[in-house]
């Protein structure tokens, strides 16, 4: 089969079947495309440090960059409508089951609960990320301060970000 | 909820550039989007009630894929139905896609600059405290009871610390509750 095609399969198959973030996806991204030699351990490492490094979620990152060394710009474009579109779908039909269910008492409980434990899992998310940098006092600092603008001071999140990133670029080189 | 049916086609263009502009701020990608998201959606363009925007984000953990796209496509269909999550999820898309294809052969030096590097580490802090701050929102709007705040908090530990799968967790959780109002209700009705 074509080599494009294939990875885009693939990248489909990934995208209507892992749960997770990024980073628990990274690495069904990888079994599935060496299985077919499409990507080596070497490529993929590198191709990860560019997906870190630059916006967006990882998986249409690593998608776009898989697809771009396939064939070019219509491969990327088509790779990286391949992982999402499966969210786009599953998400729209989960929507609509829960706001036709949620009349019913027992289902009303169940996803009380659910998006509770959503909000915990957003914290579990911060949790996470604090483990996986290194925190200096000046990095604790540093949350401190926008967490309390955003707090107190109602300040743009956006505006926050770009001075976290000049800051960064600064005193954390 | 809104379901305003007038200007839909203006609606639709504010949603992609809305989550345009999340598409470029988020470095790592996942849920460290959703404070831009909920800052935009429910505070500033009153698009989404803090109850609509809590479903969003648990049906965007509830759903296999991209959690960024997923939260995008149920915030946009609910906003203005699938030409909205349409919309939404391309602006997630189109950053790192233009930014890929046009950087692609020479992004593995970029990969070395040190500005860069250090840029991104600043962002990813940031992204800590605004996280903080828009978990912390929230919770504040939409917990209401002790079970609420139990039920984050072991999830909390049980995904943080414990490593727990976190589809698990939140099915176990949905279970917890439904138990816990189940007794309820029927000692109520007594």
């Amino acid at each position: 089969m074509n080599h494009v095609l294939l990875t885009a399969l693939l990248f489909f198959k990934i995208g209507a079947l892992s749960f997770g973030d990024g980073l628990a996806m990274t690495p069904a991204i990888y079994q599935n495309l060496s299985q077919f030699r499409l990507i080596t351990s070497e490529g993929f490492t590198n191709m990860l440090a560019v997906s870190q490094i630059t916006p967006g979620p990882i998986a249409i990152n690593l998608a776009t960059y898989i697809g771009m060394e396939k064939g070019g710009i219509l491969s990327a474009l088509l790779v990286t409508l391949a992982v999402a579109t499966p969210s786009m779908i599953l998400a729209i039909a989960l929507l609509k089951m829960w706001d036709k269910l949620k009349d019913n008492r027992k289902v009303e409980f169940f996803l009380e609960g659910i998006k509770a434990s959503a909000l915990g899992l957003v914290a579990s998310t911060i949790i996470l990320m604090t483990q996986e940098i290194t925190l200096s006092y000046f990095g604790i600092f540093l949350i401190l301060a926008t967490f309390l603008s955003l707090v107190i001071f109602k300040i743009n999140p956006t505006v926050l970000l770009i001075i976290s990133g000049v800051i960064g670029s600064i005193f954390l080189v | 909820m809104n379901n305003n049916t007038g200007n839909v086609e203006v609606k639709n263009s504010m949603l992609f550039f809305a989550f345009l502009k999340i598409g470029l701020l988020t470095v790592g990608g996942g849920l460290v989007m959703l404070p831009i998201i909920t800052d935009t959606v429910v505070k500033k363009k009153n698009w989404l009630s803090y109850e609509d925007m809590s479903q969003c984000i648990a049906i965007g953990q509830s759903v296999p894929g991209v959690i960024a796209i997923n939260v995008a496509s149920a915030v946009g269909y609910k906003i203005s139905g699938k030409k909205g999550a349409i919309f939404s999820s391309l602006g997630i898309i189109l950053p790192p896609f233009i930014i890929i294809t046009l950087l692609y052969g020479i992004l593995d030096n970029i990969v070395e600059n040190p500005f860069l590097i250090g840029a991104m580490k600043g962002i990813k802090i940031g992204l800590i405290g605004v996280l903080l701050a828009t978990v912390y929102r929230l919770t504040k709007m939409t917990f209401s009871k002790t079970l609420h705040y139990f039920i984050f908090l072991i999830t909390a530990i049980m995904v943080g610390f414990m490593k727990f799968s976190a589809l698990a967790t939140l099915f176990l959780c949905g279970f917890l509750s439904l138990i816990f109002y189940s007794f309820k209700d029927r000692s109520s009705k007594r």
